[in-house]
């Protein structure tokens, strides 16, 4: 790909919207162009501030929710009859009532018959079909490739950023950060931690952050390097939606161990070359600076 | 509807409230507009929360109602005029050379950052604030804005263009906004 080419499709590969192919022609030419890579730094960079600004402004909303809450308790105690005319919206995907009774002749004719689930036989039969549908999706719920994709791109971002000459190389390009105050100001935007998390005390440090997405959604990848042990990732992002799930799992995935949580509003993925007992030492020392009182006990 | 389904619209809906007014917040640069768009988000939302598909994603459902408010309190009962990528795309220049005399080591001040947002227009605001800030997809930002998806991406692509011009050429705060 030649500059042009780049250019044109530099903000669907920062939104990580670029197919998989086209992205890996794009990567070559970006370390090697430094106008190229200085746009993508550029826009990575505005978008990370107007993030970070945006939650610093975010404000408390205590008396808007419970106005909301008061509302619709009053809609609880004083139902009024839903009308097809209420929404106000025309052909957008707003919610519309698609249960209301109709007032045309036909409509009334079908009425005076006892429709389906006026019969409890049938009835019965629904309501068996919806509970099998629930058990169903509660089994499945456990092994849903959802998490899975979250996981295995977790993996491959820790493979391919934790070397330090890709680091290095991407450091140049403007899209990895190593400074304290850019790796922080980052944190701010990613998490409810202040600062990145401190590792020293299981011996690594030198953070670095890329922002990556795991399974479409944008994280913060941090990548710690050690004297004497394989390089450690860390995945956080802020739990508006769910990544993950709640409580703290442990698995193995291409010959790494990794240990997953959220905790006070943040999700974090930990992936290491290291034993189970260090991951997991790692993760309840990362959740206990998430500033829980009792989180290391809480987890298990 | 009952009690136990309000404490699932508290644990489902309600804790996208923060993100909603937010991002009402810079569409209607008035607070208690802001507010009244809020609510009525979530009253509607609350009317057909029953018909909410459980397994679908709460957070764009419910920015759609919101976009959906908006329209319909400007006034506008069609839907928002749909540009092709081509049409928006024929006046976008592509740098060519190194044109970035900027610093890369200089720190992007947030505020100055927000002010230029509000110097764009509503469309450019809505797509950056969808993408950029709340992280939706391309897809779930076309689906929430009821646009086609090359409609996002160019007015994607302009504003975030638009947002550096004005913060390379000093002009982020303005009197006009």
């Amino acid at each position: 790909m030649n500059c042009e080419e780049v250019k044109k499709v530099i903000q669907l590969y920062l939104d990580n919207e670029l197919s998989a192919r086209d992205s890996l022609e794009v990567q070559p030419h970006l370390e090697a162009c430094s106008s190229c890579a200085a746009l993508l730094a550029y826009f990575t960079r505005q978008d990370d501030a107007l993030r970070a600004a945006a939650r610093a402004e975010t404000e408390e909303h205590s008396q808007l929710r419970a106005g909301i809450l008061a509302a619709i308790q009053e809609a609880i105690e004083n139902p009024t009859p839903t009308t097809s005319s209420t929404t106000g919206s025309t052909t957008s995907s707003a919610p519309s009532p698609t249960t209301s009774p109709t007032t045309s002749p036909t409509a009334n004719k079908a009425l005076r018959r006892p429709v389906w689930w006026q019969r409890p036989a049938l009835r019965r039969i629904a309501a068996l079909l919806v509970i099998a549908i629930a058990a169903g999706f509660f089994l499945l719920r456990g092994s849903s490739p959802f998490n899975e994709k979250v996981y295995a791109d977790a993996v491959a971002d820790h493979d391919h950023h934790c070397t330090l000459e890709i680091l290095n190389k991407f450091e140049k390009a403007g899209y990895v950060f190593s400074r304290r105050e850019e790796i922080d100001e980052r944190v701010v935007a990613y998490s409810t931690l202040q600062h990145a998390p401190d590792l020293t005390a299981f011996g690594y440090d030198e953070p670095r952050a890329v922002i990556c997405k795991l399974n479409g959604m944008k994280t913060l990848h941090i990548v710690y390097q050690s004297q004497s042990q394989e390089p450690l990732s860390i995945f956080i992002r802020r739990r508006d939606g769910e990544m993950i799930k709640k409580e703290l799992l442990e698995l193995t995935r291409a010959e790494h161990k990794l240990v997953s949580m959220a905790r006070n509003g943040t999700e974090l993925v930990v992936v290491a070359a290291l034993d189970e007992a260090q991951a997991l030492g790692i993760t309840k020392a990362i959740a206990a600076q998430f500033g829980e009182a009792n989180s290391a006990n809480a987890i298990r | 509807m009952s009690e136990p389904q309000l404490e699932k619209f508290e644990r489902e809906a309600l804790t996208n409230l923060d993100a909603l007014a937010r991002v009402a917040s810079r569409l209607t640069r008035s607070r208690s507009d802001a507010e009244d768009i809020v609510q009525e988000t979530f009253l509607r939302a609350w009317k057909y929360f029953d018909s909410f598909d459980a397994g679908s994603n709460c957070r764009a459902w419910l920015f759609r109602i919101m976009f959906n408010v908006i329209n319909f309190r400007e006034g506008k009962k069609t839907r928002l005029a749909e540009t092709s990528l081509d049409d928006e795309d024929r006046n976008i220049e592509y740098e060519r050379g190194n044109v970035f005399a900027f610093d890369p080591l200089k720190k992007i001040e947030g505020r100055e950052l927000m002010e230029a947002t509000a110097r764009l227009s509503a469309d450019y605001r809505a797509v950056l604030w969808l993408v950029v800030i709340e992280e939706f997809s391309y897809k779930e930002a076309a689906e929430i804005l009821n646009v086609p998806i090359g409609t996002v991406m160019s007015r994607l692509h302009r504003a975030r263009r638009e947002l550096r011009k004005l913060m390379l050429t000093g002009k982020a705060t303005g009197t006009d906004s």
